[in-house]
């Protein structure tokens, strides 16, 4: 057992949620993108977490001895959102169906705004650990020192 | 030499006390870590309640054990109590099935790191006190 893995277990988590903000970061700064790559419009993205448990390649232990801390948290995939587009009746823009409709990206930026304060909120309080297991570890460091 | 400082039930109990908020920490951190992740259910070290027990005399039955692959039933030894991980699955109150409190676990956190300050601080004391006698005694 390290003595630094409370501060890894701590960094899963804050490399997880910055990932998560630049997602976010990426939807909101595409709310209005209306051309992609594949001619559709910008479709929202997800980042999909999932945790690492104790064991790497034999899960199932964890099932056996459950006795372990995990291993913090990782994103496994970024997945995009398959609901519709909203549609928006606006028959000068050149992306404009033939009946006047352009499709605009799935994003509700409000539940952006939202989904950006809890990653912000969750960052914190993974630092706040870090820095708790610095405290701790200093304080152990400081039990063989004179004085 | 030192067995009358470093083998008393005190020394034992601080040295137990760092390894169980040790363990306790990387086991908030993991909570912590995984409070946005969808289906995860938090862990609790346990090890405070069966200490008690064993202090207080309060365990029902004690096993005895002559090997070590014994299955332990009750424990009577305090150096033989370990900490425990449990993982808590039945209390639920998200939508996303993932359990983790984050008020609940920031202040275990603040309270865990404390516990372990007191222990690694009383520790110290312990060794200053014999580097004390060493480096003065004989002298007057």
């Amino acid at each position: 057992m390290s003595i630094f893995r409370g501060i890894d277990i701590s960094a899963s988590g804050l490399t997880a949620e910055r990932l998560r903000m630049d997602v976010i970061s990426n939807n909101i700064a595409n709310v209005n993108t209306t051309r992609t790559e594949d001619g559709e419009p910008f479709r929202r993205k997800m980042a999909i977490f999932q945790a690492r448990h104790a064991y790497g390649q034999r899960p199932y232990m964890d099932r056996i001895n459950p006795q372990e801390p995990g291993k913090g948290v990782r994103v496994t995939a970024i997945m995009e959102d398959m609901s519709p587009f909203k549609m928006e009746y606006e028959p000068n823009h050149p992306d404009a169906d033939s009946e006047g409709y352009i499709r605009r990206p799935n994003i509700n930026i409000v539940h952006e705004m939202v989904d950006m304060i809890t990653a912000t909120r969750a960052y914190e309080a993974n630092v706040t650990c870090i820095n708790s297991a610095k405290d701790m570890t200093n304080s152990a460091l400081n039990i063989s020192s004179r004085g | 030499m030192f067995e009358r400082l470093t083998g008393t039930a005190t020394f034992n109990l601080l040295t137990k006390g760092l390894d169980v908020s040790s363990k306790r920490h990387s086991v908030i951190s993991n909570n912590i870590a995984n409070v946005n992740t969808p289906l995860f259910k938090r862990q609790i070290v346990t090890f405070e309640d069966q200490m008690a027990k064993v202090f207080d005399g309060k365990i029902d039955i004690v096993g005895r054990r002559e090997d070590d692959r014994h299955i332990p039933i009750g424990e009577s030894n305090y150096m033989n109590v370990d900490p425990v991980t449990i993982k808590d699955r039945i209390h639920v109150m998200r939508n996303d099935k993932n359990n983790v409190d984050i008020d609940v676990e920031m202040s275990d956190l603040a309270k865990n790191t404390m516990t372990y300050q007191i222990h690694s601080t009383r520790l110290a004391s312990m060794f200053a006190q014999l580097n004390d006698i060493i480096s003065r005694g004989g002298k007057s």
